[in-house]
């Protein structure tokens, strides 16, 4: 039977966990709690339970259960704290005069400059729902009523629009 | 039937992007929400949609003009012109004024009651001018604050212009007379 010190998660492990799914933890945690302060906190909390009961997880399901935690306490966050149901850009908008989103190291810049491409190659009639819908942080009922446009025109603009800058995003991964 | 279902019981196979970023942009109605934090947890390709979204919003958004080029480029570069002006115009004054004072002094020979009147000039002089760059500068600082501009702050000589009686004061009512021929 191992000791209490022996339950534990190797330190090291730990740390080793953290540089690799951290990054990709706290932009989970930022889009379901929308508040990047809580995030990090939920992220502590992530990485202490793991310090503390992460030898239950199997090795190859480790990332599974950090985000498993990661979003259970991201949950008790949410009720603890009541957190507002605002967009993720309007929180990114509120951090402008702090610092540039980019600066979270969320994203790396090469990942960037292809998006800035693939903006540049979307249809016009697509890029103007993006501005609308990022930039301008209008809503898309907003958009449909500005451009005359039915709502589901300006959903499966979008909607296109997003399907290509994902898979430029992705593309090297 | 979880979030990756439609209302014909149809999964969303290639749509959890797009759930994701709706989730993330907060533009899904609460129970719909409600119901894709049911599929958040228990399903990892859904929570990696998630921050997915997130950082793909990331990278769009560093892409965006900075707040200040966004608000107030061409005033402030206005305002920059008009504040070196203004600089050059006061340094001008000054200028002038040193020179004038070199130069009366020099034409006269100080008698003992002239020193003393010239000294209780000067002490008056120098009182008057603090009292008005104070007044100014605290007029700059209301006027920055409501601006909202830090170059100004940074500048003391924010859209100054020196008044008549300063320079009378400081260059006698000779340069006064003089600026106010000029004037006419």
């Amino acid at each position: 039977m191992p000791t209490e010190g022996e339950e534990k998660l190797d330190p090291a492990v730990v740390a080793e966990l953290y540089l690799k799914y951290a990054e990709e933890l706290r932009a989970f945690l930022i889009g379901v709690l929308r508040n990047r302060e809580l995030a990090g906190e939920a992220l502590q909390a992530t990485f202490t339970k793991a310090m503390e009961s992460g030898h239950t997880a199997r090795q190859e399901t480790q990332k599974g259960w950090l985000f498993r935690v990661a979003f259970h306490e991201a949950m008790a966050f949410k009720r603890r704290h009541k957190v507002q149901e605002k967009a993720y850009w309007k929180l990114a908008g509120d951090q402008k005069e702090v610092g540039r989103p980019a600066e979270d190291h969320l994203v790396r810049w090469e990942q960037v400059d292809r998006v800035r491409v693939a903006l540049a190659d979307l249809p016009p009639e697509q890029q103007v729902i993006v501005n609308k819908r990022i930039y301008e942080e209008k809503t898309f009922a907003v958009i449909a009523a500005e451009l005359n446009l039915p709502l589901g025109t300006v959903l499966t603009r979008m909607r296109l629009a997003l399907k290509k800058l994902q898979q430029k995003f992705h593309e090297t991964e | 039937m979880n979030a990756h279902q439609n209302n014909s019981g149809e999964p969303h196979e290639g749509d959890l992007d797009w759930l994701a970023f709706r989730y993330v942009s907060g533009e899904m109605p609460t129970d719909e929400a409600a119901l894709f934090e049911q599929t958040l947890a228990e399903d990892q390709t859904a929570r990696d949609a998630v921050a997915s979204a997130v950082q793909l919003t990331d990278a769009v958004l560093a892409l965006a003009p900075t707040h200040s080029q966004i608000t107030q480029p061409v005033p402030a570069t206005r305002r920059n012109v008009w504040r070196e002006r203004a600089a050059w115009m006061v340094a001008g004054a000054a200028a002038a004024c040193v020179l004038f004072l070199v130069s009366w002094d020099m034409g006269h020979t100080p008698r003992g009651s002239d020193m003393a009147i010239s000294a209780e000039k000067a002490g008056e002089i120098n009182r008057v001018a603090a009292v008005w760059s104070d007044t100014n500068l605290f007029a700059q600082a209301d006027m920055d604050t409501a601006d909202d501009d830090d170059d100004v702050a940074a500048d003391p000589l924010h859209d100054v212009q020196v008044p008549g009686w300063l320079l009378a004061a400081v260059c006698g009512d000779e340069s006064a007379k003089e600026k106010q021929e000029e004037t006419n």
